[in-house]
């Protein structure tokens, strides 16, 4: 019984090693159809985004003044409240991922942002963070462009009138796969 | 303060020491006044604070509306601030010296907190919690557990790096500038956490 132990840790350990790390180096992945840029830093935290982006290098302003905008501590709603957003968001992060991908993700998270329009309340970017070392980083960026392709297509906010105001509304969540 | 004022409060520190983390703050800070009393002013704004208030002794200023989480982060100041010895010159300098640093580590004791609460009301919290600020906070999580250890496969100048090029300038882009929240270089990696390191020492998570 202990040899079968012993055997199936050491088929465990080789399958973790052997896992290709996707996401070491600053990167470009030139896809079918779209390309993702990968930015490692030196403590080795990936951002990882649809090239097209933009939002995701400028600062979050007012559209009148430019002034910065700020959240206070008692939190202003820049998007209306409702019952279905944010199960519909977990819910299509965790399918994205198969049944495989979800095991060797156990225990571990992956943050994700939106950048949504200030108008309309569609979702306008989407960008993924994670460590290097993390299992995240063994997963093949389609899975997080299908993430990306599913929450522009299925979920959309309404902004309220402050959120109006801004150049964009930022959302963020840290998903962890229990 | 009103009665209704203190029944407030009583229930806010009711709802922190349900909490392992809590009960130990609540201690910790006891016997870091030792014997000593620390004002507490309700306010009339927005945000509460902890600091110097009117009179000249340093305490807390809680405002209107006032949850619970709030109130650990600021006796998270509290206990540095009386931890280093109160009003001392010596502890003044330190104290203000190392704002920025404190501010990480109450903000992500705060986020600590409120994630070790029942699911339903984490899930509430982080839903109002999703702002750019909170998303550095959160990000802590790569690097150090819910004691503010570092995690096992992560090294410390990797976490120094990720809060000075990060979590430091992006804190001062969100209001905490570097003029009135300094950052001490001298305590950047674990360090910053020491205080939700000793306090969590006997919790489980």
């Amino acid at each position: 019984m202990k040899i079968i132990s012993l055997i199936g840790m050491l088929l465990c350990v080789t399958s973790i090693l052997a896992q290709t790390r996707y996401y070491s180096v600053t990167k470009t992945f030139n896809e079918n159809g779209y390309t993702y840029q990968c930015d490692v830093e030196l403590s080795k935290m990936v951002s990882l985004y649809n090239k097209d982006n933009k939002w995701i290098h400028a600062d979050q302003v007012y559209n009148d003044t430019g002034k910065a905008f700020i959240m206070p501590e008692s939190s202003i709603k820049l998007l209306q409240d409702d019952n279905w957003t944010y199960s519909k968001c977990h819910s299509i992060v965790n399918n994205a991922f198969s049944a495989e991908e979800k095991q060797r993700i156990r225990g571990f998270g992956v943050s994700i942002s939106m950048y949504i329009n200030a108008k309309s309340g569609k979702i306008e970017e989407v960008s993924f963070d994670f460590h290097s070392s993390d299992p995240l980083a063994t997963i093949p960026v389609s899975v997080y462009r299908k993430i990306e392709t599913e929450l522009k297509k299925e979920v959309w906010f309404t902004p309220t009138a402050e959120g109006k105001k801004l150049n964009y509304i930022f959302r963020w969540w840290k998903q962890d796969f229990k | 303060m009103t009665a209704a004022n203190w029944a407030m409060l009583q229930s806010l520190i009711n709802q922190i020491l349900s909490t392992c983390l809590g009960e130990a703050l609540v201690g910790g800070l006891e016997a870091a006044l030792n014997g000593s009393t620390m004002d507490i002013h309700l306010g009339i704004g927005d945000k509460s604070s902890f600091g110097p208030l009117a009179g000249g002794n340093n305490g807390i200023m809680l405002s209107t509306n006032l949850e619970s989480d709030q109130l650990l982060h600021e006796m998270f100041h509290a206990l540095k601030f009386y931890l280093g010895g109160g009003l001392t010159a010596e502890n003044a300098q330190y104290y203000e010296g190392s704002k920025m640093n404190s501010e990480i580590e109450a903000h992500y004791a705060q986020y600590v907190y409120m994630n070790g609460q029942s699911e339903e009301v984490a899930k509430q919290w982080n839903s109002t919690h999703n702002d750019s600020r909170w998303k550095l906070i959160g990000g802590l999580t790569y690097f150090v557990d819910s004691h503010g250890r570092l995690l096992a496969n992560k090294e410390e100048y990797a976490l120094g790096n990720h809060l000075f090029v990060n979590v430091v300038p992006g804190l001062e882009k969100f209001g905490y500038s570097q003029k009135s929240y300094p950052f001490d270089v001298n305590n950047l990696g674990v360090g910053v956490f020491s205080n939700l390191t000793s306090l969590t020492i006997n919790c489980n998570e």
